[in-house]
């Protein structure tokens, strides 16, 4: 799946030999999350190597989405311990009250960036401004450095006369584009794709699904909650399959889609696929 | 275009309808049996005195606005924090001033503190401040609605970004909140502006008060205080039509 072009900026994986190749970018243990009374992911392990594709898929309510959100510390967690390119980033043991966040927290998390299904541009902000306010305020870039990678960047997703419009003028699916221009722009090792097409007339969903691919050839640490088959087939290293909190099933592409194990998962397939 | 803008005439005239009643009532006095003559020359000799209390009540109005506006913001994060002893004292300030008639918090402020406390303020200080204090309760919670009416991916974005608390309110939540309730404050405040009248209970020589006074020395309240009425309608009424403006723009912007 991978290969290795001359370094654009948009590039961040590493090379295959690196140390950091080795170095998992994402490792989850025994993560449990519920919500009241809900219990939504049961002592979840899940380790993403670096520039790893990962597609998970399952019916809804399975805990993709949280899944996500909590490796994200977008939601606490009941307990676990999740691992941001090999050392601790939130940790809670069980029956405890504290969550200890690992040192450089603040650094780890900025490895990642996740895209939403929706809202997840500033409404208020033209393109360029969604896509260089982080830049300048979190990574101090100046002004014209931002600017020019901005620029770069939307180039990069197809929206180069885009940078002046406001997002409410643009289509769902240049939305979600500049949605990942704007991660980028933050230098991110690591993406979380919430079902970023699922909102989405089905005209617009490739252009989308495009620009993730050619990130995933470019060696970006990507996982993608997905309803598109497609796309999981075509474009990630591995599938995992959720349902009810847990994952049932997981290996490449080929294995879990055309070939699956379990019951559970051949359920979902034969409902998803017609 | 040309459509669009004798559109927009016809709209505006029927503003004009408004009036309708107030022509209806002077024009009873000819048709009408009870004969009332009526004797707006009277008002010009006054007018002066009327404007001089009209100086007060704008700088009433904008001292009150600008400072209850500053100190809703403060109210409504403490409405919204996560710290229970300071959210409910705030919910229980706001439910109390929405709860409660403005005019008795002006005795309250008036009358009140120098009995109970002997707090000596001079009429205007104490009626600014209650004022003040009320309209911060109004004005918080129109701030409330605009950050909560915000969708939570917003916050999640500009947390993931690395913006800390503050940059997050600055560039991301308080600009799209302030846009979506800029009708509302303006309707505060275009309300705040007429209960400013209610000063003149206490003493205070607004608009309202130096009306009174000329009313009852005149033996002309009608002329006078719908005069009174006239000044109060023609400067609430252009902020009235840009609040309207502004809820047409907003609704055609932001998705």
């Amino acid at each position: 799946m991978k290969s290795n072009e001359t370094a654009k900026p948009w590039q961040t994986g590493n090379d295959d030999m690196t140390p950091a190749r080795i170095t998992p970018m994402l490792e989850i243990r025994g993560l449990c999350k519920s919500f009241k009374s809900v219990v939504v992911l049961k002592n979840v392990d899940l380790t993403v190597k670096t520039g790893e594709v990962l597609a998970v898929i399952g019916p809804s309510g399975s805990g993709k989405s949280t899944l996500c959100r909590t490796a994200m510390a977008l939601e606490t967690l009941d307990s676990g311990e999740i691992l941001v390119d090999g050392a601790p980033f939130i940790i809670r043991k069980p029956g405890t009250k504290q969550i200890v966040t690992g040192e450089n927290y603040c650094n780890r998390r900025r490895l990642m960036g996740i895209v939403f299904q929706h809202f997840t541009l500033f409404p208020h902000m033209t393109i360029i401004d969604n896509l260089t306010l982080g830049p300048r305020k979190v990574l101090g870039q100046s002004k014209i450095e931002a600017l020019a990678q901005a620029r770069e960047l939307l180039i990069r997703v197809g929206l180069r006369d885009k940078e002046n419009v406001f997002p409410s003028q643009l289509s769902g699916g240049q939305r979600q584009r500049a949605a990942i221009a704007r991660e980028l722009a933050m230098k991110r090792k690591m993406l979380f794709f919430d079902e970023v097409t699922s909102a989405l007339d089905p005209e617009l969903v490739n252009e989308v699904l495009s620009v993730m691919k050619d990130l995933a050839l470019n060696g970006m640490t990507m996982v993608a909650v997905t309803h598109e088959m497609a796309f999981a087939r075509n474009c990630a290293d591995r599938v995992v399959f959720m349902d009810e909190g847990q994952i049932i099933e997981q290996g490449p592409p080929e294995q879990v889609l055309i070939q699956p194990r379990e019951k559970r998962t051949q359920d979902f397939l034969s409902k998803v696929i017609n | 275009m040309v459509t669009r803008t004798s559109r927009l005439t016809l709209h505006n005239l029927r503003y004009l309808l408004l009036l309708l009643p107030a022509a209806g009532l002077a024009g009873c006095s000819s048709s009408g049996s009870p004969t009332y003559v009526w004797h707006f020359n009277v008002v010009s000799s006054y007018l002066p005195l009327l404007f001089e209390g009209l100086r007060l009540t704008l700088i009433l109005t904008l001292v009150v606005v600008s400072v209850g506006m500053f100190l809703g913001i403060f109210i409504a994060a403490g409405r919204m924090t996560k710290f229970w002893p300071v959210r409910y004292l705030v919910t229980g300030y706001i439910e109390l001033m929405r709860g409660t008639p403005t005019l008795v918090q002006l005795v309250w402020a008036y009358y009140g503190l120098s009995i109970l406390l002997g707090i000596e303020l001079s009429g205007l200080i104490a009626v600014g401040i209650a004022l003040t204090l009320n309209v911060a309760a109004f004005f918080a919670e129109a701030f409330r609605s605009g950050i909560q009416s915000i969708p939570k991916e917003q916050f999640e974005s500009a947390d993931v970004l690395g913006l800390g608390y503050l940059n997050r309110m600055r560039y991301v939540i308080v600009p799209q909140a302030f846009r979506n309730v800029l009708p509302v404050l303006i309707s505060l405040s275009i309300s705040l502006f007429k209960d400013t009248s209610l000063v003149s209970t206490v003493g205070v020589a607004d608009l309202m008060y130096n009306g009174r006074i000329v009313a009852t020395s005149t033996y002309r309240p009608l002329e006078i205080l719908t005069t009174v009425a006239v000044i109060y309608f023609l400067i609430a009424f252009p902020f009235t039509l840009v609040m309207r403006r502004l809820e047409i723009r907003l609704s055609h912007h932001l998705t």
